[in-house]
């Protein structure tokens, strides 16, 4: 499947519970060190709940919780475990090469 | 300015969202800018943000639309393609007699027949305007048959449909067939039965055109089409509305002006007989008023399904 960082930041902070726009730009701010803009977040939050990955829950006053769906974790764990695969081919080819 | 307008600003861009998107997320993107701003956010790069959240947003709401296009705009074709053969048939008897009219009108009136022309510059251009929406349709059509043809063909073969490739045959089967006909008529002046004969040629070729566009649609629903196909097709459709629109207009407007200009040229019959001009814009404008509201009724239940 095809993920956009911002789509994946969003699931990653929403693997941890359900949070509202602000709480994950926040959170993403902490764990990953974007500051994801509010057109960015929602654009994100709003393909990703079309795609059945996230799902709104009872507003409370006009901060609308989010959490993420079973779809979407294990949408997450694939992206992550490939982007994992990749990290780890990467990390050890560096170590391998030759000192200059 | 105060802390309050300025950190009102961004939310003004909130209106280039999508009014769908809006009703859905509005309030809490409203939300979400005001937490940022009293967390200390700039208003630059968060209206930046919003602006490319909003393009984004345009974006994916037409991709949505017109994904899943087919069925909605299936029947919506059909009778557009329905309407515009009627449209087009009338158009072309009605287009055909204009300059006629326009001769009768200064054989009527010698002395004052260019008057027609100073005082409604409407009447000779009308006559133009239908030949170019005329034209305008047709291109649509055949761009739109284009595609539509090679996958109705790729489908038939596909699924080893001979009826189908059989109705695919009919259009062009038909127009060569009455086209080779008309070659074979007479020319030149005509006696009675020669007359007849082409009378009856003529009620055949609109009973083809009828034949030929059942053909079409009954491929049309018994087909397999692309995304991008019905996206053709809806594109097409709409400009052949619009060219009917057009046509309706000028149509309209042409009878006004030669009843309006008549009168005022003095002498008898003045205000022409009318009764085909109106025959004429009665189908005119039901035909075009079937295809607004088919193409119409598909975006409003799109709009449905989307909020």
């Amino acid at each position: 499947m095809d993920l956009t960082e911002p789509a994946v930041l969003v699931l990653t902070s929403l693997a941890e519970g359900p949070k509202h726009g602000y709480a994950l730009a926040k959170d993403i701010e902490s764990f990953a060190g974007v500051k994801l803009g509010p057109g960015t977040l929602y654009g994100a939050l709003s393909r990703l709940e079309e795609r059945g990955w996230i799902e709104a829950l009872p507003a409370d006053d006009r901060r609308r919780p989010y959490q993420i769906t079973s779809a979407g974790a294990q949408n997450l764990a694939g992206h992550l475990a490939a982007a994992r695969r990749v990290t780890e081919t990467g990390l050890r080819r560096l170590e391998l090469r030759p000192a200059r | 300015m105060s802390v309050t307008q300025s950190s009102r600003r961004p939310l003004r861009l909130l209106h280039t969202y999508p009014a769908s998107w809006r009703a859905r997320y509005g309030d809490e993107l409203e939300q979400l800018v005001s937490d940022l701003r009293q967390d200390g956010r700039r208003r630059i790069p968060i209206a930046c943000d919003l602006l490319r959240g909003a393009a984004a947003a345009w974006l994916s709401q037409r991709r949505f639309v017109m994904s899943g296009l087919s069925e909605r705009a299936r029947g919506a074709l059909i009778t557009v393609l329905w309407s515009w053969v009627a449209f087009a048939a009338t158009a072309a008897w009605f287009g055909h007699d204009l300059p006629h009219a326009a001769q009768e009108l200064a054989s009527v009136y010698p002395s004052g027949s260019w008057r027609v022309t100073i005082l409604h510059p409407i009447v000779p251009g009308a006559y133009w305007v239908l030949l170019v929406a005329g034209s305008v349709g047709v291109v649509a059509t055949v761009v739109a048959a284009v595609p539509f043809c090679f996958e109705a063909i790729r489908h038939a073969r596909a699924a080893g449909k001979r009826g189908t490739l059989a109705l695919i045959a009919v259009p062009p089967t038909t127009a060569v067939v009455w086209l080779a006909g008309v070659r074979l008529l007479p020319t030149g002046p005509l006696r009675t039965t020669d007359l007849r004969v082409a009378v009856i040629w003529l009620l055949l070729g609109v009973a083809g055109v009828a034949v030929a566009t059942q053909a079409v649609v009954k491929v049309v629903r018994a087909s397999e089409f692309s995304d991008r196909t019905w996206r053709v097709g809806y594109v097409c459709a709409t400009a052949v509305t619009a060219a009917m629109l057009v046509g309706t207009v000028a149509t309209i407007a042409w009878g006004v002006a030669f009843h309006d200009t008549a009168p005022l040229l003095g002498g008898a019959g003045a205000g022409g007989d009318l009764t085909g001009w109106l025959a004429v814009t009665v189908i005119m404008t039901v035909t075009s008023g079937r295809a607004i509201i088919a193409l119409a009724n598909t975006w409003r239940k799109q709009a449905v399904v989307q909020v």
